[in-house]
């Protein structure tokens, strides 16, 4: 008898403990449970995740961009990834992996992770609160990233287009049918409010900022044409942070790579002594660039290459003709191997996120298409007089027109950034319900292409972008559209 | 009208007979059938059996009254109608003999003075109905519990019964002229008609003759015979084990069960895959569980030598018991025990043997070009200035790695030799012969000594066995030393008449030594290369690039640049030879190991008792790889790191890595504790019989991996270290380097810690009714530690339905004479998986700050988690037909089986726009089907001679259903891999179009071929590739077969495998390095074979460095790797009786044979398919068995 006492109270012991013996995490370093609103707010703070940015189409598919053929005859393989974007090739956009859809994606996924995980987690309400709305950022930053590549420019009559999927949660059953346009855009409008209510002090720039959001929401309703709130977002950006670092302060003496080559007797030659705080912290002088509100590079792989159109835009004493497209890259090189434009002696990095030149290039826009003019070149003339050669450079006339005094904005826009604002300059410019600027209408002569191949050694034929073309919106990869078992509706072309 | 008399010159006639049994009859009538060992034969009283054979009753009573005084009488007919009786080689008591023999009929025996026993057939008697009581024993006198005792008229129609308790007892109701019968599993049934005696105690003798029939299986937490099982159950006894000695239990199991495939890597690391793959992430290794309880420790702690049983659980209904962990099977491993040793006395054996091999065959392992042909490539891609040598001896160039040859090439281009001087030196190193020195200075011929000691006893209170082994090597590289030492002790002790303690304790050390040579680092020197320049002093090989060495070094300067560094004042020398590099290494690797196993055992009443047992497993090892500051590896960092001015090549300071020795250690600590308790009920109730196992278990397996710091400077005599001067990742490493690139000092620390738990709750019951019809089910839930929102989805259940119909026990087969068993069992259950890195809730990892991300830590997310995931399911049904036909002569099964996983956990493709390009999801499925077939038959060749065979074949149909997965890159296609409507293991090609233009060409997408360059950039590679096949077999099998004589034994064993492809190696079209070249370099040069590979690269084919890429993996080089494998060659020879030595009870001389190589291969360039580059060596092992 006393066996099955004993029997039964280690039976009974045993069902009792067990919940508790199997809540032991299985593996401690890289599975770990969120549990604190650290845990969320290292999450937002993987800059690794968030501070790039695959826009191919910016770089490639604008009027600011060429591939010589001659280049391209050289390096075939290095330029075949971009070749759909450069030539708008919808099938082979469609097919490449090269499409930031995922990445944007991927940010938004962050963003929601720590929206679901809130509640669960400790700590003090007002961290709670901060995350919340640092999240609402990030998620609207990334959707309007997505809606200006994959979605047709935003206008009156584009409302009922297709807009995004509208992720909103992390469950994997969530619909990903395609909202419309106009939907679209106030859902970010409603992540980007809730973001303006905080009143975070602009710190490291890759983590959100009052200034930042404030100078995302220039970008942004300069894009839907509300000038009025763009104006007024630009000049809260500008007073609470309106740093301009002087481009000859960005050009190095020293160059952060290149230790010995061969001279003519090939023999080795030391020409510097590599910097290792160059080395080590390129990546990080970058995310510290005063100028950013917000830290987001454009990323492509070394291969920037400016159009001669684009070439031709640049005076003489410009200082971003020699730091941005000679000083680290046409000078260094004659191959397109390299690249031809160039932030932070850093050849894959472009200044992609809110910066307080962009604030004062909107604003002046902005005071311009009011009809103040005068006050709109003043505005622009603070930023000039940092890009030129202070000795030699003298101030613009003002114009006598909002047409010219709009196209000389435009015009520095494309100097100042040429590989990022582009395309969605163009969109916007080709919807603009003032219609003061005529429609861009983009042209190029490359060999034929079908498939994925150039006939390389073909004669030329002419590609062009008109102003209403469909492809403004870049096709959605494929795979998704697949995956999603056509949940996910591809652009109609 | 004759009697047999034998052993006397007289015959009885069939009257005086019956005189003198009524005379007998008289003297014997209160003990009908006391037939103990007190009133027949002496207790010692022997019997030789000289083979296994069938023996009719009248030889048996011949061969007694010849090996013994005794002489027999009985009428002649008397025996006409008993069965044969197989007799199992060896020695038998008489008693046993003789009750085996007339185990069918009703005698009676008389016993006379002069040693003559009479034998008579027992007569009716009619009684009133009375209480018979009594008891059951063995032969030795220990209680049967548990027996069936039956009473009903003749025949046993219409029965009622009991059992025999604890002490062997039993009481029951019967009227005379009735029958009452005693079975038992295993032992031999005996009936007697009632007459009026009221005690019959009965000595039940275990049935050597069907032993081979009533098997026991367990399913380590419970065993039954075999015979009321449904299951899929495989058995590999001791006998079997015995014919394969091994250092390592798996081999002995290579190729031994149908159904059970087995991949044995060269070094003989086995993995098991039963019934082909069924799960995408999880293990597909079978769970091994060692007396009852799963161990972590691996196959390899444990010693062939102690095993008794081996069972291998294939369906679910097997392994269900074992729930989470049993979608692979499982092997149930049963250690030996003292309890079949006889009583009071003391069983001692010793075994050991010797196992050699001759030294690695290099022809094989290294098919490389001569060096003419190495030579002739490497000048030929400079003939067409695909290599531009020119800056091959600059400094800029010193990451750049080059073979002899190409240096001196280089050498010649930049004018730094004239053309006869290249020559000359050319032809010089045409003279080198880098194979036969590997052979003489690298290579070693193993030798492995084994030897083990068993002593195991008995009383009336406790067995135990204490067993030692100890095993000591020579491997096959130079420098490879092992030793490996393990006792055992494993006692069971009756406490009181109703409760047992047992326990096993384990203890195992391991002491590995080398200096971590590998034949890929061999074979990275090109054959034109040598060892030892004639004056004995190290030959400069031209280094390959180093891999897995402490610290990795990926640069190796070129001789040139030696030479200008050589006078740089550098605290080391630049140069680099193989032999010298395994020298300055001492790699150890020491583990020890012990398993505790203990528990009680309570009665608690007739058939049920009640288990408390667990299970603390421990291994701590400790592996310590010390290089030396003479290897290049590490003169060549520290030399590195050294500030250096290239303009006046002058050293201008210390280096940043200090000077010295380099240590690295791991210490590796695997824990694991297993808590069951659990109720056995085991009982018959008349015809029906019930057996059950319920309980519950917790364990618990901890991996706590740390490895410190590297130790720097390390001095192995003083025991002091070095601090890097500049820190591990300091700038200064960066700035004062030789070489001017980054380089940081590796630091090497790093931890790791997992904890799998693991609760269950288990039922396993089966129902036999009149042993033949037989029900079974199991139940059980498992719950792990696995990350979930809410507990309730831990918990998974599984559950297995069986039944067995055992045909030859029903009335219309019983007189079929060829037919001895056949049995029918059907079983269908699902068993599940745990993927432990599946995870329900979002999961993220840390990275702390540190300098490169300017001093601010943050988290990544390494799981979104899936809060739908569940535990895998896999659906097992089985069918299979048990038979033996010709007295068991021929004995098989044939099962089939579908294995159906249905919510196997796979990575499927999500669309990005979730957030995530895939997670885990329980879509996947996977079905295997086939059947396993093995057939046992021993045939007479002659009286002595037996010839034996065990044949078994597999069918393995395998097929991934469903796996949502979007596109595959080329990448993935290449390398084995899970796709849906494919086989596990497919693999894509290349469709190569041969030579067009002069370039190699690949079909493309859409009719568009391609060079050598890149893929086309479509998202799924099967747009162009051609699917070429699975890498695993659909048929296996193996085949032991011999002869056997009452001494001598020889067998050998095959292997074959059929219906997979493997790629066939080749030539590696590269630029200079330093690789030795494969030898279809001679076709490659005379562009002889371009259908299959291309030829020579034209001359402005700047992307040759790609071919590399593509050619190994084309269509025109896979070949069908079925094959057929000579494995294994035994003989054995016992001279026991030969050597007729006082107390040495077994004497036994063994020889084998391993891996001998291939009988048949369906590849035409004769490549082993199993064993591409290197062949394991085929060994031979001599050995000595004893015992006294």
């Amino acid at each position: 008898m006393k066996i099955y006492i004993i029997k039964l109270i280690l039976i009974g012991i045993i069902f009792t403990s067990c919940d508790n013996y199997l809540e032991e995490p299985p593996i401690k370093n890289s599975n770990i449970v969120i549990e604190t609103t650290e845990d969320l707010d290292n999450l937002l703070n993987n800059y690794t995740n968030f501070y790039q940015t695959r826009d191919v189409t910016s770089a490639f598919g604008t009027d600011n961009n060429d591939i010589p053929v001659e280049w391209y005859d050289q390096d075939q393989g290095g330029f075949s990834t971009y070749l759909p974007f450069f030539l708008w090739s919808v099938d082979d956009m469609a097919q490449s992996s090269y499409s930031p859809w995922q990445q944007e994606y991927s940010k938004i996924a962050y963003a929601n992770t720590v929206l679901e995980n809130l509640k669960k987690v400790q700590g003090t309400d007002a961290k709670k609160e901060a995350l919340k709305l640092e999240a609402h950022f990030v998620r609207a930053y990334s959707n309007f990233e997505l809606a200006t590549i994959y979605c047709l420019p935003f206008s009156e009559n584009n409302k009922n287009a297709l807009g995004l999927p509208l992720k909103k949660t992390m469950d994997y059953e969530e619909s990903l049918t395609r909202a419309s346009l106009e939907d679209t855009f106030k859902f970010i409008e409603a992540d980007l409010e809730e973001a303006l209510k905080t009143n975070k002090s602009k710190g490291d720039a890759w983590r959100f900022s009052l200034p930042a959001v404030n100078a995302f929401a220039a970008r942004y309703y300069l894009y839907k044409h509300d000038y009025n709130k763009a104006k007024k977002h630009s000049i809260e950006a500008l007073k609470d942070y309106d740093i301009l670092v002087n481009t000859a302060n960005l050009v190095d003496p020293q160059r952060s790579y290149t230790t010995y080559y061969l001279n003519e007797s090939k023999d080795t030659v030391w020409v510097d002594i590599l910097r290792p705080e160059i080395f080590w912290s390129r990546t990080i002088k970058a995310m510290h660039h005063e100028e950013l509100y917000y830290t987001r590079f454009l990323n492509i792989v070394q291969r920037y290459i400016p159009s001669q159109e684009l070439i031709d835009l640049y005076e003489e004493d410009d200082l971003r003709k020699g730091y941005l497209m000679e000083y680290f890259s046409l000078f260094y090189t004659d191959s397109p191997n390299y690249s031809a434009f160039a932030h932070f002696n850093y050849s894959q990095q472009a200044l992609q996120g809110p910066t307080t030149s962009e604030m004062l290039l909107i604003k002046a826009e902005c005071q311009i298409r009011e009809g103040s003019i005068a006050e709109g070149m003043n505005t622009l003339e603070i930023l000039r007089m940092q890009r030129f050669n202070q000795e030699t450079y003298t101030t613009l006339e003002i114009p006598g027109s909002i047409l010219d005094a709009l196209s000389t904005i435009i015009d520095e826009r494309r100097r100042e950034n040429p590989f990022v604002w582009r395309w969605y300059d163009i969109k916007r410019l080709n919807t603009d319900p003032d219609n003061i600027l005529p429609p861009i209408e983009i042209t190029r002569s490359f060999y034929p292409y079908t498939n994925g191949n150039a006939s390389v050694g073909s004669s030329l034929i002419p590609y062009t972008l008109s102003p209403k073309d469909k492809r403004f919106a870049i096709p959605i990869p494929v795979s998704d559209i697949i995956l999603s078992n056509g949940e996910i509706e591809q652009n109609n072309y | 009208m004759e009697i047999k008399l034998i052993n006397t010159s007289f015959l009885f006639r069939k009257n005086i007979f019956k005189i003198i049994m009524k005379t007998f009859l008289f003297l014997f009538c209160t003990t009908v059938f006391s037939f103990t060992s007190n009133n027949v034969f002496s207790q010692n009283e022997k019997i030789k059996i000289d083979a296994d054979k069938m023996l009719t009753a009248d030889e048996i009573f011949l061969l007694i009254t010849k090996q013994t005084d005794y002489c027999f009488i009985y009428h002649s007919d008397l025996f006409k109608d008993l069965p044969k009786v197989s007799v199992k080689k060896g020695t038998i008591k008489a008693n046993k003999l003789l009750l085996q023999t007339l185990s069918e009929g009703k005698f009676i025996f008389e016993l006379s003075a002069n040693k003559t026993i009479a034998i008579k057939e027992k007569l009716k008697i009619s009684v009133v109905q009375q209480t018979i009581t009594g008891k059951v024993t063995d032969v030795d006198g220990e209680p049967l519990p548990g027996v069936n005792v039956l009473v009903g008229a003749k025949g046993i129609t219409k029965v009622r019964g009991v059992a025999t308790d604890f002490d062997g007892k039993y009481s029951i109701e019967a009227s005379a002229g009735e029958v009452i019968r005693f079975s038992y599993v295993s032992y031999v049934t005996q009936e007697f008609t009632v007459t009026d005696q009221n005690i019959i105690n009965v000595v039940l003798l275990e049935d050597t003759a069907s032993l081979d029939e009533v098997v026991l299986v367990s399913t380590g937490y419970q065993t039954l015979p075999k015979e009321r099982v449904a299951g899929s159950f495989v058995e590999i006894n001791e006998d079997y084990i015995q014919e394969h000695p091994s250092i390592n239990l798996a081999t002995v199991l290579d190729a031994s069960s149908s159904g059970i495939r087995t991949e044995v890597d060269v070094d003989g690391n086995v993995d098991f895959i039963i019934r082909g793959v069924s799960t995408l992430n999880a293990s597909s290794q079978p769970l091994l569980v060692v007396d009852g309880f799963a161990i972590e420790g691996g196959i390899e702690t444990i010693n062939p030598n102690n095993v008794k049983t081996i069972n291998i659980l294939k369906d679910a209904a097997a392994a269900s018991i074992w729930g989470a962990r049993s979608t692979n099977g499982v092997i149930v491993i049963t250690t030996k025990d003292g309890s079949t040793t006889s009583k009071d006395k003391i069983d001692v054996r010793f075994n050991s043997f010797i196992t050699f091999s001759n030294k690695l065959n290099m022809d094989y392992a290294y098919p490389v070009a001569s060096p003419t042909e190495q030579l002739e490539w490497e000048e030929y891609l400079s003939d067409i200035s695909l290599t531009d040598y020119s800056g091959a001896l600059e400094f800029s160039n010193l990451g750049i790695n080059s073979s002899l040859g190409n240096t001196l090439i280089a050498q010649k281009q930049k004018g730094l030799i004239t053309q006869q001087e290249y020559n000359n030196l050319r032809s010089q190193l045409l003279t080198n012969n880098y194979q036969s020195d590997v052979e003489d200075y690298l290579l070693n011929s193993p030798l492995y000594n084994h030897h083990d000691v068993s002593i195991s006893g008995r009383s009336d209170k406790m067995d135990y066995v204490l067993s030692g082994m100890y095993e000591s090597g020579e491997g096959k590289f130079i420098g490879q030393e092992e030793n490996k030492a393990q006792i055992g002790f494993k006692a069971n002790f009756k406490i009181t008449k109703w409760l047992n303690f047992y326990t096993d304790l384990r203890y195992r050390k391991e002491k590995n030594k080398s200096n971590g040579l590998t034949l890929d680092e061999i074979t990275s020197i090109p054959s034109y290369s040598k060892i030892l320049n004639d004056d004995g002093s190290y030959f400069n090989q031209v280094a390959p690039i180093l891999f897995d060495i402490a610290p990795t070094v990926s640069y190796v300067f070129q001789p040139a640049q030696r030479e200008f560094f050589d006078n740089a004042g550098f605290a080391y020398d630049w140069n680099y030879n193989l032999l010298r590099e395994a020298k300055a290494r001492d790699f150890n690797l020491e583990s020890n190991y012990v398993r505790i196993q203990t528990g009680i055992n309570a009665k608690l009443m007739e058939g049920l008792s009640w288990d408390l047992k667990g299970q603390y497993e421990r291994r701590l090892s400790y592996n310590r790889l010390l290089t030396s500051d003479d290897a290049y590896a590490v003169r060549a960092r520290i030399n590195t790191l050294t500030p250096y001015d290239l303009n006046t090549n002058e050293v201008t300071g210390i280096s940043s890595y200090p000077a010295g020795d380099v240590l690295q250690q791991t210490n590796g600590d695997l824990r694991n504790y297993t808590l069951r308790t659990q109720l056995n009920f085991i009982r018959s109730f008349g015809i029906h019989q019930v057996a059950a196992v319920a309980g519950t278990e917790f364990s618990s397996t901890v991996t706590d991996n740390k490895t410190p710091a590297i130790v720097y400077g390390y001095d192995r005599d003083k025991l002091t270290s070095k601090y890097p001067v500049n820190g591990y990742d300091g700038l200064d490493n960066f700035r004062y380097s030789a070489r001017e690139s980054y380089t940081s000092i590796t630091n090497g620390q790093n931890f790791f810690y997992t904890d799998k738990r693991l609760f269950s709750a288990f039922f396993n019951g089966s129902y036999t009714y009149n042993q033949k019809y037989t029900l079974q089910t199991s139940i059980r839930t498992d719950a792990s530690n696995v990350i979930v929102e809410d507990p309730k989805y831990r918990y998974s259940p599984f559950w297995s339905v069986g039944t067995a119909w055992n045909i030859k026990s029903e009335s219309f087969l019983t007189e079929v004479d060829w037919l001895n068993r056949l049995k029918f069992r059907m079983t269908y259950g699902e068993t599940g998986n745990i993927v432990n890195t599946a995870s329900t809730v979002p999961t993220i990892s840390h990275t702390p700050a540190s300098y490169s991300i300017d001093y601010q830590s943050y988290a990544t997310i390494t799981d979104y988690g899936n809060p739908s995931l569940r535990w895998e399911k896999t659906g097992t049904f089985n069918a299979a037909v048990d038979f033996g036909i010709l007295s068991n002569s021929v004995m098989g099964t044939l099962e089939f089986y579908n294995k159906h996983g249905r919510d196997i956990i796979g990575r499927v493709d999500l669309p990005v726009a979730t957030g995530v390009s895939s997670q885990q999801f329980n879509l996947a499925e996977i079905r295997n089907y086939g059947f396993d077939f093995n057939i046992k038959f021993d045939t007479k060749l002659t009286s002595r001679i037996n010839w034996r065979n065990e044949f078994n074949i597999s069918y393995n149909n395998n097929e991934v259903l469903s796996l949502r997965k979007g596109s595959y890159a080329s990448s993935t296609l290449i390398q084995p891999h899970f796709e849906e409507g494919k086989p596990s293991n497919a693999i894509f090609s290349y469709d190569y179009l041969g030579m067009i233009d002069g370039a190699p060409q690949i079909a493309g997408v859409n009719g568009n071929n391609f060079l050598l360059h890149y893929p086309p950039g479509v998202s799924d590679a099967h747009s162009y590739m051609k699917y070429s096949g699975s890498t695993t077999p659909n048929w296996y099998g193996g085949w032991l077969m011999g002869f056997n004589t009452q001494r001598f034994t020889f067998l050998v064993k095959l292997k074959a495998e059929f219906g997979h492809v493997f790629r066939t190696p080749t030539f590696q079209y590269r630029g200079p390095g330093t690789k030795a070249l494969h030898e279809d370099a001679s076709l490659v040069l005379a562009e002889s074979d371009t259908d299959r590979i291309p030829g020579l690269p034209l001359e402005n084919e700047e992307n040759i460095y790609l071919w590399n890429r593509f050619v190994p993996f084309f269509d025109t080089l896979i070949a069908d790797a079925s094959y057929l494998r000579l494995q294994e060659i035994y003989t054995s020879y016992n001279l026991t009786d030969i050597i007729n030595i006082k107390g040495i009870n077994q004497l036994e001389m063994f020889l084998q044979a391993r891996n001998l190589g291939l009988l048949w291969s369906a590849n035409k360039q004769n490549l082993d398919p199993v064993y591409i580059i290197e062949k394991p060596l085929t060994n031979f092992t001599i050995g000595l068995r004893f015992g006294i």
